[in-house]
Order: C-alpha cells, then sequence, then structure tokens
C-alpha cells in the first residue's frame, strides 16, 4: 500500500488493489457466493472464445467468407507455429497449443477493459500454465525416447572432465524454465497493469493540487492512450511468446537432438 | 469442347464410378497410425501433466496445513512442495514408460 | 531516514537492470537487420527467433522493473 501523503488522509495512489481477488459482490447472496473475479473472468474467457469460434467456424464453404477467413487465419497461425518449430509429428499438438495462445490472449485483452480484472496478472495462474507445459515436456519425452531422453543434460561433444558441471548447470537451468517461463507473462501484465493506473490516476487529475498538476494531468492523457495502445500489444506479443515458448520446449521432447 | 459433345464421356461416369468406391477407403487410411499414436500422447500429456500440478498442489496445501495445524511455520510447507513435485515428477515418469511399452506393441 | 526512503532508494536502484535489456535488445535487434540486410530473402525465416530473442531478453528487463514495484509496494 502506499501511503504517499502525510497529513493522513486516503492515499490517492491506490496501485495494488487492482489485483485483489475477491467473490463477486453481485452474487453475494446466492448459492454461488463463491465465485471470485478471477475465476468469473477466466469462465468468461472460454465463453468469448467458443462463442467466437462457434460463430465464425458455422456454415464452412468451399470459398469462405468474412468470419471464416479469419477463423482460417486462426488456424494457420496455429498450424504454421507449429510447422516450424515441431516438425512433422508435431500435428498432434496444435490443439493444446491454439488453446493456449487463444486462452492467454483472450483473457489478456479482457483485463484491457475498465474495471476488469487481469486473469494472468497473478503468478499461481501463470505458474499452473508454466507447471503444465513443464509436465508435458518430461512426459512426452520420457513416452517417446525411454528414460535415455534424459540424456539431453549431457550434450554432445563435451569433453569428459567438463561433464558434470554442465550436466549440473543443464539441470538447474531445465529446472528454471517454468519459473522464468511463468515469471515473464505476469511480470508484464502486473507491471503493464500498474503503470497503466499511475499514468492514468495523473491524467485523471488524482492528487491535483495545482495549476500545474491539472495541466500536467491533460497532458498525459495522449500519453496514457499510447500507453493502453502498447498494452494491447504485449497483450498480443506475450501470448505468442509463451505459446512460442511451450512449442519450443515441446520440441526439446519430441526431438531431442533436432 | 464441352461435355456433351465429349467422345470420353464414358470414361468419365467410369471415373466418377471409381472414385465414389474409392473415397471411404481414403477416409479411413487418412489418419495413419503413426499420427494416432501422435494424438494420443498429446492428449494423455495434458492429462498427465494437470495431474503433476494437481500433485504438487496437494503437496504443498497439504504441507501448508499441516503447518498450521502444528505450528512449525515454513518446514512442512517446504518439504510439502517438493514431496509433491518429486511425487507428480515419479509418477508422471512411470505413466511415460507405460505408454512407452504400450505404444512399441 | 525513515525506512520509507529506503525503500526509495532501493525501487529507484533496482531500475539499473534495464541497463543490461537495453543493450541486450539492441544487440538482438541490430544482428537481425545485418543478417536480414546481408540477405533480405531470409527475414519471415528469423523472424520467429527475434521474437523469441526478444521476450527472452526483455523478460530480464520485466523482472527488474517487478523487483522494484515488489519493494516499493509490498514490502
Amino acid at each position: 500500500m502506499a501511503e504517499k501523503s502525510s497529513e493522513g488522509e486516503k492515499s490517492a495512489f491506490d496501485l495494488m488493489h487492482q489485483f485483489d481477488i475477491t467473490p463477486l459482490k453481485v452474487l453475494a447472496d446466492t448459492p454461488f457466493a463463491f465465485v471470485t473475479n478471477s475465476a468469473f473472468f477466466m469462465l468468461l474467457t472460454v465463453v468469448v472464445i467458443a462463442f467466437l469460434m462457434i460463430l465464425l467456424t458455422a456454415n464452412a464453404k468451399v470459398v469462405p467468407g468474412r468470419g471464416q477467413t479469419l477463423s482460417e487465419m486462426i488456424f494457420d497461425f496455429g498450424f504454421g507455429m507449429v510447422d516450424d518449430i515441431l516438425g512433422k509429428d508435431g500435428r498432434a499438438y496444435v490443439t493444446f497449443l491454439l488453446s493456449v495462445f487463444l486462452f492467454v490472449f483472450v483473457a489478456n485483452i479482457l483485463g484491457m477493459l475498465p474495471y476488469s480484472f487481469t486473469v494472468f496478472s497473478h503468478i499461481s495462474l501463470t505458474a499452473f500454465m508454466a507447471v503444465i507445459v513443464f509436465g508435458m515436456v518430461i512426459f512426452v519425452g520420457v513416452s517417446r525416447h525411454g528414460l535415455g531422453w534424459f540424456g539431453i543434460f549431457a550434450p554432445a561433444g563435451v569433453p569428459v572432465w567438463l561433464l558434470p558441471l554442465i550436466v549440473v548447470i543443464e539441470i538447474i537451468s531445465f529446472f528454471m524454465r517454468p519459473l522464468t517461463h511463468s515469471l515473464r507473462l505476469f511480470a508484464n501484465l502486473t507491471a503493464g497493469h500498474i503503470v497503466l493506473k499511475v499514468i492514468g490516476t495523473f491524467a485523471a487529475g488524482a492528487g491535483a493540487t495545482s495549476l500545474l498538476t491539472i495541466v500536467g494531468g491533460l497532458l498525459l492523457t495522449p500519453v496514457l492512450f499510447a500507453l493502453s495502445a502498447l498494452e494491447y500489444l504485449v497483450a498480443y506479443l506475450q501470448a505468442y511468446i509463451f505459446t512460442l515458448l511451450a512449442a519450443v520446449y515441446l520440441s526439446e521432447a519430441i526431438d531431442p537432438h533436432h | 469442347m464441352t461435355l456433351e459433345k465429349d467422345p470420353n464421356k464414358d470414361g468419365l461416369e467410369d471415373l466418377k464410378s471409381r472414385i465414389e468406391v474409392a473415397r471411404p477407403r481414403l477416409a479411413e487410411e487418412r489418419i495413419s497410425t503413426a499420427k494416432q499414436v501422435a494424438n494420443r500422447t498429446a492428449s494423455e500429456a495434458f492429462g498427465v501433466a494437470f495431474s503433476f500440478v494437481v500433485c504438487i498442489l496437494i503437496g504443498t496445501v497439504g504441507g501448508y496445513a499441516l503447518d498450521n495445524a502444528i505450528g512449525t511455520k515454513p518446514l512442512f510447507f517446504v518439504v510439502g512442495f517438493f514431496a509433491g513435485s518429486v511425487l507428480g515428477i515419479w509418477y508422471m515418469i512411470f505413466k511415460a514408460r507405460q505408454v512407452a511399452k504400450r505404444d512399441e506393441e | 531516514m525513515t525506512p520509507e526512503m529506503f525503500k526509495y532508494i532501493g525501487a529507484g536502484l533496482a531500475t539499473f537492470g534495464f541497463v543490461g535489456s537495453g543493450i541486450g535488445l539492441g544487440t538482438i535487434f541490430g544482428s537481425y537487420f545485418l543478417a536480414v540486410s546481408r540477405n533480405p530473402a531470409s527475414a519471415p525465416k528469423f523472424q520467429t527467433w527475434l521474437f523469441v530473442g526478444f521476450a527472452l531478453v526483455e523478460a530480464f528487463g520485466i523482472f527488474a522493473l517487478l523487483i522494484a514495484l515488489m519493494i516499493m509496494f509490498v514490502i
């Protein structure tokens, strides 16, 4: 909590409360009182994705109309990413990777709406996704190549006297992967929303005590506009990077020596 | 040369009937066995990975609850986390070896 | 020197992490430009790995920002 004023009045800089997970106030007296805003927005994401994809792929014709073109672009994106990185055995993972991408992307976009809650601004949710990817990597690697898959920790062409050190470093970096994978998405979204809140608080004129701060707030409004555009770009880019890295880690499980 | 004046019209009818016969057979062979194995492994992978995460969660939350009950604050939390993750990884490797043995047949 | 002041000093010092991120991003994009200028047809081939490299390097800058924000608001 940033208490910046010294007179003891309620501070205008209320930066971290936008990330609180609380039960929804609307459902307080119903049997569904346990539903939190995080769960609600996750459900909303799934509903939006399902609705959109069903709407776009209904009445599929050979010569696509506008909606079908959009859904074909989405599927081409998924297949293109998989063909680039995973090779010919990777077609089985398109479903998983495209689902991850759509979920993260739509959740980030929905978090940009006013008064909404960004689902992936909590390390718990991003860690869940990253550990699922980590688990899939181990499972797919061992099921395709047996226990010899753990030989990726000892890369070829390493001199024997250097091998113990290299193996230790490789194992540590392997276990650091879910950590950085989840931390990247979490930190980008949290930092982006905090910066938006700070600039937005100034631009809305809160804490304005003189003409200078009011004018400064007015000048900050285009900056807020540009920052929001940047945040939409970050929403797409971070979803893309999350899925891309998941695909890269899976490619190491499917095909350890490329 | 339009179709009505085409001298090979009977040949086209023959071709059409042969395509009609071949079409269901093509549809059956479309997904080869290698792809079926890969598809099944992919969906099993998600299920097993989900169980892995749930195992870690159970270990961590159980350790935390044990901590709150007994009072040793960080100890069982950390121990539960590592125990849950080791158990989860062991479960995943066990199932993966099962799948590898099954796919060899 | 109240503890509040140390928090602000700590948050300010944590932003030095962006230096590494800036240098890394400049290196990555610079080498992409050099590679594309030598062989313009290879631009789509490198584009995937450009974004992977960008995200991996940017991640550490964002970690530094996260630590700065955590020092300011969480501790």
